[in-house]
């Protein structure tokens, strides 16, 4: 096995003491020690000013500097070198003063001197490593905590700014939306004079483009705050039938002009769920309305049912289906894959996303059946009582 | 005699279109461009205000509660048309004193419902 190198620092006023101190540390079997001598504090310290040491071994009698004076003038310098002091008395009174001063360990200059000088060498070096490896890892630990600080600084000030993004947006892209929607509209409704059949149409087309522009950025701005989590839930006890009758509502007139039946399917009692209601609410138009766009015949169904732990709802149709390869794709952003869509309000590609988002925050959990041409199916499951989360 | 109906908003251009679409309606216009001036223009006691919220200096909704706190213009019915369009600001708005909340873009149907309605509650 390969002998570690050492270089060694031994100071004593005593040449005989240095001559069998060094004698015993080249005794040691795993070392190759390089011993440089010195007879009092001062020469030792000069030394070890011109050299990098690996181990001081230093006398605690001296005259003049005593080996506890080195020690303190040692720590002055700062230097990072293990010390052992060789005491010429084994009392406890000396080891502790020793220690005190800085002194990784100390050897009693007696008969069992070679032996222990041995021992201590060895103990002395395996503590300063670990000491090192304590002093590396607290230095990494300290450089993490500030990059981690950094990092969080800088999370921050992102959210911070998708909050004035999102805010910004919203005025500043309606307000003028708000402008060319009334524009269009007072000419529609003739107000600043007469317009022939043309003109009403091509208006009537550019309207609906308005129309499907504010749903668009509305959506996004749901979307974005969904995934900053900007989104606060208003919780309270929510009467999912009475809800469930709500949404459907509005798509009452629009089903019927299209031949397709609204069916509900609900329990005869009370189904309840703690959530935000508006926006419970949020995810049946929105299912509601995609399930609509994509049905040309047959019906659209809306049911619920009281599950042990939570309610499931569900919403089915009778329509154009999805495709095995595009179901993955249903709850991303802006993915309109289905080329025939039905009569009826154009799609902003965010519904979906918006809908499992609001289920996601409520602790529940979304999922598609669908079946090319036959139909398709979205359920989700609102848990019983979020608070338990 | 014609109803005055106040509007208050800093976008010129919007506040042109809506004067004469409740022109058309055969309403009285006054207009202000920001919340001060709406201040001032509501002590000529109109029928109605109608208030955008996103104004610098004063927003509708201060502006909706120093109304409401002067004894002489808190009982002026008083609907927001702002682009602030969640239920949770309408809520807020509603707090503040509004009778009404409107969300721009807006249906004209719906704004000028609402007007009729909050008028009518006004002449009972």
């Amino acid at each position: 096995m390969e002998k570690r190198k050492l270089k060694i620092c031994l100071i004593d006023d005593s040449a005989t003491d240095r001559e069998i101190a060094a004698e015993s540390i080249k005794s040691v079997e795993e070392f190759d020690a390089e011993v440089v001598m010195a007879s009092t504090a001062m020469e030792g310290l000069q030394k070890l000013a011109q050299d990098r040491f690996d181990l001081v071994i230093v006398d605690y009698k001296m005259p003049g500097l005593s080996g506890i004076d080195f020690m303190n003038k040692f720590k002055e310098r700062g230097i990072d070198t293990p010390v052992i002091m060789a005491t010429g008395a084994g009392d406890e009174k000396i080891a502790v003063e020793v220690m005190r001063a800085g002194a990784y360990d100390y050897v009693i200059k007696d008969e069992a001197f070679r032996g222990a000088m041995s021992l201590v060498i060895k103990r002395t070096l395996e503590r300063y490593e670990v000491k090192k490896e304590r002093e590396r890892l607290q230095a990494q630990t300290r450089e993490y905590a500030e990059k981690l600080k950094k990092t969080n600084e800088e999370l921050r000030k992102i959210s911070q700014m998708k909050s004035h993004f999102v805010s910004v947006v919203s005025h500043e892209l309606r307000t003028p939306l708000s402008i060319i929607k009334e524009g269009v509209s007072l000419v529609l409704d003739e107000i600043p004079g007469k317009i022939n059949e043309k003109q009403n149409k091509i208006l009537k087309t550019a309207g609906e483009s308005i129309n499907r522009l504010t749903r668009i950025i509305d959506g996004l701005l749901d979307i974005s705050k969904i995934e900053a989590h900007k989104v606060e839930l208003k919780r309270g006890l929510v009467n999912i039938t009475d809800l469930v009758k709500e949404a459907c509502a509005p798509f009452k007139t629009q089903a019927k002009e299209r031949g397709l039946e609204l069916k509900l399917n609900l329990p005869q009692q009370r189904l309840d769920v703690y959530a935000d209601a508006d926006k419970i609410a949020q995810v049946f138009t929105n299912l509601i309305g995609n399930a609509l766009k994509f049905t040309k015949k047959g019906y659209i169904e809306i049911s619920a049912k009281q599950l042990e732990d939570g309610v499931e709802c569900a919403v089915s149709d009778t329509g154009i289906g999805i495709s095995q390869d595009n179901l993955p794709k249903l709850f991303k952003k802006f993915e309109q894959f289905a080329r025939v869509a039905g009569a009826g309000e154009k799609g902003t590609g965010l519904g979906l996303s918006i809908a499992k988002g609001i289920v996601r925050m409520h602790g529940g959990k979304i999922w598609v059946q669908s079946q090319l041409n036959k139909g398709t199916k979205i359920s989700f499951i609102l848990p019983k009582d979020i608070r338990k989360r | 005699m014609r109803k005055r109906i106040l509007l208050v908003d800093d976008e010129k251009d919007f506040v042109k279109l809506v004067k004469q679409r409740l022109q058309a309606n055969g309403y009285k216009v006054l207009v202000a461009y920001n919340g001060d001036q709406g201040l001032k223009m509501a002590k000529k006691r109109p029928d109605l205000i109608i208030l955008d919220i996103m104004m610098p200096t004063l927003s509708g909704i201060e502006l909706c509660q120093l109304l409401k706190e002067d004894p002489g213009l808190k009982n002026i019915p008083v609907i927001f048309l702002t682009c602030k369009g969640t239920k949770e600001d309408e809520r807020r708005g509603l707090a503040a004193g509004a009778d009404e909340y409107v969300a721009k873009p807006f249906v004209s149907e719906e704004l000028l419902d609402k007007i009729n309605k909050v008028l009518e509650a006004k002449g009972k």
